[in-house]
């Protein structure tokens, strides 16, 4: 057969194919033909021969059984919903479906296993991996690229992956023994430092953030000298949040010849009660903008520049103030921090509240945020143009949700949303509390009915872009009951037609969407 | 049947999804079932009155929906499987279209009958050679193109465009021999597309010159073997044709499972049956533009009492459907050959009689599948492995981990590409490329 392959590949016309040797040959008999039509025909008959004498393959070895499964099977209506968000739709539906079976103890039916293990999201991966199973490990173990479901079961090595694993491993690596042994993860750093690349110092850096303490900061000292301006920021800000480190001095410092006095209300006591809500009853800060830089302050503050249209002098009181603990100020002054942000009023108002913003995110203070929030969220002025409403934003999940809750119960008679409001609530990680759940589904029920009857909003809708991300959000204890939110449009009076055009789409997805999450909750009972 | 029976006799995902909604029994007025069909009115925007015939799996909607069938069906169908509906008398809008149903084919059967009388037999005897001659003529310019080709070496074909293979095939659709075509774009699709392929080319072209060799000696050959040759190039006989005169088979016919082909934008499904009792294998081959709805259904892992109406050929295999008759049920067991040389002895008994067949059903029982090294396999309990096509099989790893189960797949003479499996009682679809 090869040599008549060979003659056919090269062509007849450069090498004749084998005169016989064929066990076909002989039916051929007879019959006069051309040398390429017989070829053609002993190629036909070799074809059908050896498909007919096809033999089995032997010498297959036999693979090893799985494990017996110790957890149930989801329920196969489970299955269904899961297949297509395996598939990379709606990562959040998933990630809710995949707590929940593990919390319930069950795992995905076997011919689910090769579409969970190739969830593409890296933190989908520790809730996939709790439920594969028995039969997913044993499956994992078969294919490299489902490794990672074995690492995440078995014990695994943490030295030998620092020392041989791809980059993104090693930090996950790095961050667990920083957990175990924070002294051991630091000698690991320092060991390798000079070799590694910027990239990856920066990562490194960034890892010493689990286990932090002063034990670090000899080291991040070190690291503000670094070639590399973005590992200067991360070693930056991770001195920033050691209280007793050098660099938290120095940045009070700094910091206090900005905000050189604060001076309480003209009207005593009176008027601290009465707090920021009325000019003239607040107290008073007096700020003297930084004149220019000096060495420490470009080796203490690196990297960012300020943001379009900000004036260098209001973006240095910014930066100044964003790597001082906001708690410090409490202690100088001895006031609250709503009495030290309503006295923030006056030409610095801006970047004082852009900078507490940062630094009550840099040092996770809840008490700064709340007041911080109702500031910015009342500011007259434009805040855009400042980025300082990006800011706030980033503060989303320290904020008390009961905050946004009564924000949303305060809207308008016609349900209008102001857009600062849609995007806080955008930034705020779900599961939402009930009690901003709640709210929020009474707020969108008025909206509704107010489109129905006072018509569209001008512009944007803040409610809609607000909605898919709600509808992931919602906490799973208020879904039952929420639904029907298209019938509130259809069923009102005279909608116009444009309103049904942007709101119809909206609402029928935000049913669907809870319809499908009520629909797992019921099917994996905990 | 099963959840994924129902979910695949909708047209797309949605339409299952919405079905799946609907099959609560708060969505339906008065549902109720007889032997041979379900119905019930369904509530929505507005009322629609759904049926769904069980012989045949045939929906009919008082909805507007463009997608058949449509999410009310899928809906009764998955409300039955929830909890078997009520057996009660049907309303006169169900009696009435079952009625219609079954006066319909008969009805087209006598149109037929009409047609055949009023033609003169002698102008359609002429009408055939006419065919007959241009099949010839242009199997005859294949035959030169084929010489072509070898002379000047199959390498040559490695850097053509991909109209020198659409042109040929397009020659042979114009001389009415379409089976030719298609044969012409399955090879188009060889060139370097695995180490071997010159050999692989130069198999599929020797078993087109047989074919061309075998029809310029029809008269030479068994009658059987004839029709197989005549089907083969693309002049099969005509459906009413097999309805009358084909082999029948009454039986209960286990849907083993499906392929659909969607190229050249129409759509080919071939179903492949087994008969419980005959033990006969069937393939029923239904063509669709690509987003019209296949006439007839069919549900893999189900059963199918009815009979067919085979084509004549020298190993029959292709069938027509003259009657279905009750309700599609599960089926629990697949009978299959227990080891990989039996079914390779069937086989080629099948190659001997005629052996240009692409396809074969293959039924296996107890094998498991494997990733030895590289290659994707099936292994008996005796030893005996074979190869896998289509990819990767992790799903059908992952459902075997490691056991023995029952495969159905399609043997494309020499790799298997696997349908659906059985384990535990269970039929399960195995969708290609996984």
């Amino acid at each position: 057969m090869e040599a008549l392959t060979r003659a056919a590949t090269v062509g007849m016309s450069r090498e004749a194919p084998p005169e016989g040797g064929l066990p076909t040959d002989g039916l051929l008999a007879g019959a006069q033909r051309n040398p390429e039509r017989e070829l053609l025909l002993r190629a036909g008959m070799l074809a059908v021969y050896d498909a007919a004498g096809r033999r089995a393959k032997t010498g297959v070895g036999m693979p090893a059984t799985a494990p017996e499964e110790t957890m149930p099977a989801c329920s196969a209506r489970v299955a269904e919903i899961l297949r297509p968000l395996l598939a990379g739709q709606r990562p959040e539906i998933l990630r809710e479906a995949l707590d929940r079976l593990h919390l319930a103890g069950m795992r995905v039916p076997h011919a689910l296993l090769p579409a969970a293990l190739g969830v593409q999201q890296q933190g989908l991966r520790p809730a996939v991996a709790h439920v594969l199973g028995e039969r997913g490990s044993w499956l994992a173990a078969q294919n490299l690229d489902w490794e990672w479901a074995v690492a995440t079961r078995g014990s695994v090595d943490d030295e030998s992956t620092w020392e041989e694993g791809p980059p993104e491993e090693r930090i996950v690596a790095l961050r667990r023994v920083r957990e175990r042994e924070p002294a051991l993860g630091l000698s690991w750093v320092e060991e390798t430092w000079k070799s590694e690349k910027a990239d990856t110092r920066k990562a490194m850096v960034g890892a010493l953030e689990t286990g932090l303490s002063s034990q670090e900061e000899a080291f991040l000292e070190r690291a503000l000298d670094d070639r590399s301006v973005r590992v200067r920021e991360a070693a930056a800000t991770l001195l920033a949040r050691l209280p007793e480190s050098d660099y938290a001095g120095r940045a009070m410092a700094r910091a206090r010849t900005i905000l050189v006095r604060y001076e309480p209300p003209a009207g005593g006591l009176r008027g601290v009660a009465a707090g920021f809500s009325r000019r003239g009853h607040t107290g008073r800060i007096s700020v003297e903008p930084p004149e220019h830089p000096d060495a420490e302050w470009e080796r203490d503050l690196p990297g960012a520049m300020p943001e379009r249209g900000v004036g260098e002098k209001a973006w240095r009181i910014s930066r100044a103030l964003s790597v001082v603990e906001p708690a410090r100020w409490e202690e100088r002054f001895g006031v609250a921090p709503s009495d030290l942000i309503s006295a923030a009023r006056g030409d610095w108002e801006v970047p004082l509240l852009a900078g507490w913003c940062r630094a009550s995110v840099l040092h996770r203070n809840q008490s700064w945020a709340a007041p911080l929030w109702r500031a910015c969220y009342g500011l007259e002025h434009d805040p855009e143009g400042w980025q300082t409403w990006q800011v706030t934003l980033s503060m989303a999940d320290l904020l008390p949700q009961s905050d946004l809750a009564s924000a949303i119960t305060r809207l308008p008679k016609n349900g209008e949303m102001p857009s600062r409001l849609s995007s806080m609530l955008q930034a705020t990680s779900g599961p939402w509390l009930p009690e901003l759940s709640e709210a929020f589904l009474e707020g969108l029920r008025r909206r509704v009915r107010g489109v129905c009857k006072y018509g569209l909003a001008q512009g944007e809708e803040p409610w809609v872009t607000v909605i898919p991300h709600a509808s992931v959000s919602l906490a799973t204890e208020c879904l039952r009951g929420a639904e029907g939110f298209r019938e509130i449009l259809e069923g009102c009076s005279g909608p116009q037609d444009h309103a049904r055009y942007r709101w119809g789409p909206v609402l029928k997805r935000f049913d669907e969407t809870l319809e499908l999450r009520r629909e797992l909750v019921e099917e994996i009972p905990l | 049947m099963s959840v994924e029976g129902v979910a695949a006799l909708a047209p797309d995902s949605r339409v299952a999804a919405a079905g799946r909604k609907l099959g609560v029994s708060g969505s339906w007025n008065s549902p109720g079932r007889s032997d041979g069909a379900l119905w019930g009115e369904c509530k929505g925007s507005a009322v629609y009155q759904v049926r769904v015939d069980l012989s045949d799996l045939a929906v009919k909607c008082s909805c507007p929906s463009r997608k058949h069938p449509c999410k009310h069906g899928i809906g009764l169908l998955f409300l039955n499987l929830e909890s078997p509906l009520p057996t009660v008398p049907a309303p006169d809008w169900v009696t009435d279209w079952l009625a219609r149903r079954a006066a319909g084919p008969k009805r087209r059967k006598s149109a037929a009958k009409r047609g055949g009388t009023v033609s003169d037999p002698e102008a359609k005897a002429k009408r055939a050679e006419k065919r007959l001659s241009r099949v010839a003529g242009g199997l005859d310019a294949l035959d030169l193109w084929m010489e072509d080709l070898v002379r000047d070496g199959l390498a040559t074909a490695g850097t053509r465009p991909a109209s020198f293979w659409e042109t040929q095939a397009k020659r042979m659709v114009d001389a009415q021999a379409p089976g030719v075509a298609a044969r012409l774009r399955h090879l188009s699709a060889l060139p370097n597309s695995s180490p071997d392929w010159t050999g692989r080319l130069l198999d599929g072209l020797g078993r087109l010159a047989l074919l061309s060799e075998a029809f310029r000696r029809l008269d030479a050959l068994d009658e059987p073997l004839a029709e197989s040759v005549r089907a083969e190039v693309g002049i099969p006989l005509p459906q009413e044709a097999v309805l009358d005169r084909g082999e029948r088979v009454s039986d209960d016919w286990i849907v083993l499972g499906q392929r659909t082909d969607d190229e050249w934008r129409l759509r080919t499904r071939r179903t492949w049956l087994l008969g419980g009792e005959s033990r006969r294998y069937a393939m029923i081959l239904q063509f669709a533009a690509s987003g019209a709805p296949f006439a007839e259904q069919f549900v893999s892992g189900t059963i199918v009492s009815g009979e067919l109406a085979f084509y004549p050929g020298a190993y029959p295999l292709r069938a027509v459907v003259r009657s279905r008759a009750g309700v599609a049920t599960r089926a629990v067991e697949l009978p299959g050959h227990r080891t990989v040389e039996a079914f390779l002895d069937h086989a080629s008994t099948i190659t001997a009689s005629q052996p240009w067949l692409e396809w074969l059903p293959a039924t296996l029982s107890g094998v498991v599948p494997l990733l030895d090294g590289e290659r994707w396999l099936v292994r008996d309990q005796d030893g005996g492995a074979l190869p896998l096509s289509g990819g990767e099989h992790w799903t059908l790893i992952s459902i075997s981990g490691g056991h023995p189960l029952d495969l159905v797949a399609e043997w494309e003479g020499g790799t298997l590409l696997p349908l659906g499996v059985v384990t535990g009682g269970r039929y399960r679809m195995i969708q290609g490329h996984e």
